[in-house]
């Protein structure tokens, strides 16, 4: 990330090394172009800031008031990877001979200027990037205080003791060392918070004036800059040395104009230019520092600037720090806003300390808010399907005053009339009272994914009941028998009664008990008929507590007579107050009769007096596990659970369907279903988990 | 029962259901005819081991003994009786099987009271 926004530093020119490692002798030759450019604007700022300083020097004693050179090789070491220092102070060396043989100065003396300037310079850079990540382009607060501390302050302070030594050893100027030290300490010291700011600002952010400032902008900045020169020119070089001192202020709104508008582009511009006025009329001899002794005038010159920058300065990269996490912020919310467009997601917030509510495009479409209509929890739970809106209700509550988090599943009321399904998660914010103050959520429309589910659900009730239906078929003969018997009944006793008539002989003892006969038989036949119609009922499955010992009873009672026809004899080990378990009643009895028919077809081939199924149930752990066992032919052996597989089927006319649907039922309910052979036979097995209240039974 | 009489008219009817029992019973008795129901083979055939009577109407369907069981008992105790088989499942094997067995007629419940009494009739005349 970095990389592509400090397009000029050098960790871009590292990571284009790396990333072409096959090509690194172009890459190196491009480096070394860099480091060359670099080097030749280290040598010619050297030499400008140092005529500059030249020529803002006090007279008649030539006192130096700003000192850049120092400056700009410090900016010049900030912006260059530390192998590379050595290039740069190379640089500055022909540009400091340059400077000082005009001067006269003999060589030896230039070159302990070279050692005592590169020092300060390696100091404050070296201190600078210990503290802090190089290359430094003043990002926030932190970067300007470091820099202020190591290069603004101990840089000068240190490398002065240094230089005005070298001075009184060379025998140098008329100063004596304290003189020699102050003088290069304060004017260094204003060139560093002036001049090296000046440069990393316009180093940073690379040059993309254009791109980033509109036209208005830059006529603005135009603007600016020219009225703070034309100011700057008439408050330091035509006021007269006596007028008011706080006419010395009317820069100030121009200049906070400049930190707050432009950052600290424009912070450092402007103070650059106010303070290069401000000791170029004291130089000459004009506006309001010009009256005292140039020792007098430069210290309050330096005053002047110190405490005019040392603030906006630090406004400036607050505003800058500010920008950067507002860019951040608005780049993770635009991020978030792709995130829920391409999930079509609803995004929601509702503060309740502002009274304020927001929520996105998506969501509001999903609900059918208009743009602008607030939000409350009672306006969500206005489109919430009136079934669901007390639990909804509840959850929010709940996250609310315990968890502050919920996750909840309704259906949405449409205003076009439509409902939707949807799963909405939120979460609560607290103030610093620990009170909740704003609620965050996210809503998914999941509409497709239930139907689907509801469809696949129906489907396979479907396919449950055809397996009733199914094995309703394969019982035709002992369901004929049950309802054979009360209707053969009937007929018998109607017929009698009608001879009984037309003999004559009416016993009306023996005609009210024919006719209480016919009564209960009618009875007998119509429950028969309607525990098959309930059987194989088209319906949905109603899950209930029940006792699985009562599903075995009615189902031995309602295969009894197959029992009979095929000569099998029943043997059943239930064990007492056994949990309930929570299932549909009907599919639980389709359950066991599938196995049981299962066993009952095992046992065609053995000699009826074998013919045994042992049908027990007991506890284990947390469920309730239900045996068939039968002594028939028993499974497949290399994989006996291979029978609760579709179509499979040992019978040439079997379909094997019916043990599939069974493990689909016991799928269902959260139960297992296993099947062993045994000596002399199988036993397939299921297992329900125990409904959880009837774990524990509620006693006092 | 023990108390009745055992005419040459009277039937046996074993059925294990009380109520078809029952049914049969009038039926026969208002034909005149007298009849002693069971609901279980050993006393049947324990009855008829003491006192052979010309007609049985069996039951198929039964525990733990089939009709056709208890058919071929009762031949060799009474080989003159003859065997009526009453059904509530129509079964060609079975029918096949008792009629080789020497069943005299072959019903599926619900029967027809009159062909049923036409056929007890003819069976007691031929018996005679």
């Amino acid at each position: 990330m970095e990389d592509t926004v400090t397009g000029d530093g050098w960790a871009g020119a590292s990571v284009r090394g790396l990333r072409r490692g096959d090509s690194s002798e172009i890459v190196q030759h491009r480096i070394d172009r860099r480091v060359l450019s670099g080097a030749f604007l280290v040598f010619a700022g050297y030499y400008v800031g140092a005529q500059v300083g030249f020529a803002l020097t006090l007279k008649p004693h030539a006192v130096s008031v700003l000192w850049p050179p120092n400056s700009v090789l410090l900016a010049a070491l900030l912006l260059t990877p530390p192998r590379q220092w050595w290039i740069m102070l190379l640089a500055v060396l022909p540009a400091q001979y340059l400077v000082e043989i005009q001067s006269d100065v003999p060589s030896r003396m230039v070159f302990c200027w070279f050692v005592s300037n590169c020092f300060e310079a390696l100091l404050g850079a070296s201190c600078i990037c210990y503290l802090t990540k190089c290359p430094v382009y003043l990002n926030g607060l932190r970067d300007l205080a470091i820099l202020c501390l190591c290069g603004v302050f101990l840089g000068p302070f240190l490398s002065s003791f240094l230089d005005s030594a070298f001075v009184v050893l060379n025998h140098w100027g008329s100063d004596t060392y304290w003189g020699s030290w102050r003088i290069r300490f304060s004017s260094n010291a204003l060139a560093a918070i002036t001049i090296t700011p000046l440069i990393l600002a316009w180093a940073g952010e690379g040059m993309t004036l254009r791109q980033r400032f509109s036209r208005m902008r830059l006529v603005e900045a135009g603007g600016l800059l020219l009225i703070l020169l034309t100011l700057g020119y008439v408050l330091f070089n035509k006021l007269a040395p006596d007028s008011d001192p706080a006419l010395l202020y009317t820069p100030l709104p121009l200049l906070l104009w400049a930190a707050i508008r432009f950052g600290l582009r424009g912070a450092t511009t402007a103070i650059a230019a106010i303070a290069f006025l401000a000791i170029w009329g004291a130089a000459h001899g004009h506006g309001p520092f010009s009256e005292n002794t140039a020792e007098e005038s430069a210290i309050y010159v330096q005053l002047f600037v110190s405490f005019m920058s040392l603030p906006l300065l630090f406004l400036a990269a607050l505003t800058r720090e500010r920008e950067g996490i507002r860019k951040t912020l608005q780049e993770r919310e635009e991020r978030v806003s792709l995130a829920a467009e391409t999930a079509h997601l609803g995004l929601w917030t509702i503060d309740f300390e502002r009274g304020k509510s927001w929520m996105n495009e998506k969501g509001r479409e999903l609900f059918g808010f208009s743009p602008n209509e607030p939000l409350s929890r009672e306006v969500f739970l206005s489109c919430i399907h009136p079934e669901d809106r007390r639990r909804i209700n509840d959850a929010i509550e709940r996250a609310r005053t315990e968890s502050q988090t919920f996750e909840v599943e309704y259906r949405l009321c449409r205003p076009d009339g439509k409902t939707r399904w949807l799963i909405s998660r939120g979460r609560y914010l607290c103030n610093s009272r620990g009170e909740a103050s704003e609620l965050l959520g996210v809503a998914l429309d999941v509409t497709a994914q239930v139907t689907a589910n509801l469809e696949l659900r129906s489907q396979q009730e479907e396919l449950a009941r055809l397996g009733r239906v199914a094995v309703m078929g394969e019982l035709t003969a002992s369901l004929a028998h049950e309802l054979n018997q009360p209707l053969a009944a009937i007929a018998a006793n109607a017929a009698a009664g009608k001879r009984f008539l037309a003999g004559g002989t009416v016993d009306l003892a023996i005609f009210s008990e024919l006719l209480a006969d016919v009564f209960a038989d009618a009875r007998r036949a119509g429950n028969v008929i309607h525990g098959i119609r309930h059987f194989v009922r088209k319906g949905e499955e109603v899950k209930c507590s029940i006792s699985l010992n009562d599903v075995i009873t009615e189902v031995l009672r309602l295969l009894h007579s197959d029992f009979l026809g095929r000569s099998t004899t029943i043997e059943t080990l239930l064990a007492p107050q056994l949990p309930l378990v929570r299932a549909d009643p009907i599919q639980m009895q389709q359950v066991l009769i599938n196995l049981i028919v299962n066993s009952l077809e095992a046992m065609e081939e053995i000699s009826p007096a074998k013919r045994r199924i042992e049908i027990s149930t007991h506890i284990s752990e947390q469920s309730v596990r239900v045996g068939v066992r039968d002594f028939g032919v028993g499974l497949p052996s290399e994989s006996p659970e291979k029978i609760f597989t579709h179509f499979y089927s040992s019978k040439p006319d079997g379909m094997g369907m019916g043990l599939a649907i069974v493990r689909t039922i016991v799928g269902a309910h959260g139960g297992k279903l296993t099947a062993e052979n045994l000596p002399d036979g199988a036993r397939l097995c299921f297992s329900l988990p125990i409904e959880n209240s009837s774990k524990q039974p509620f006693s006092l | 029962m023990s108390g009745k009489r055992i005419t040459s008219e009277t039937v046996y009817v074993l059925d294990d259901d009380a109520s078809v029992r029952r049914s049969i019973g009038r039926l026969l008795a208002s034909e005149g005819l007298e009849a002693r129901t069971f609901s279980d083979p050993k006393s049947l055939l324990a009855s008829i081991a003491v006192q052979p009577v010309p007609i049985v109407i069996l039951d198929i369907w039964m525990e733990k003994i089939t009709g056709l069981e208890v058919q071929s008992k009762l031949l060799r105790l009474s080989p003159r009786t003859r065997v009526i088989i009453m059904t509530g499942r129509s079964d060609v094997g079975v029918q096949k099987t008792a009629m080789e067995l020497g069943a005299a007629a072959y019903f599926t419940k619900p029967f027809d009271d009159q062909e049923f009494i036409r056929v007890v009739r003819t069976l007691l005349s031929t018996s005679e």
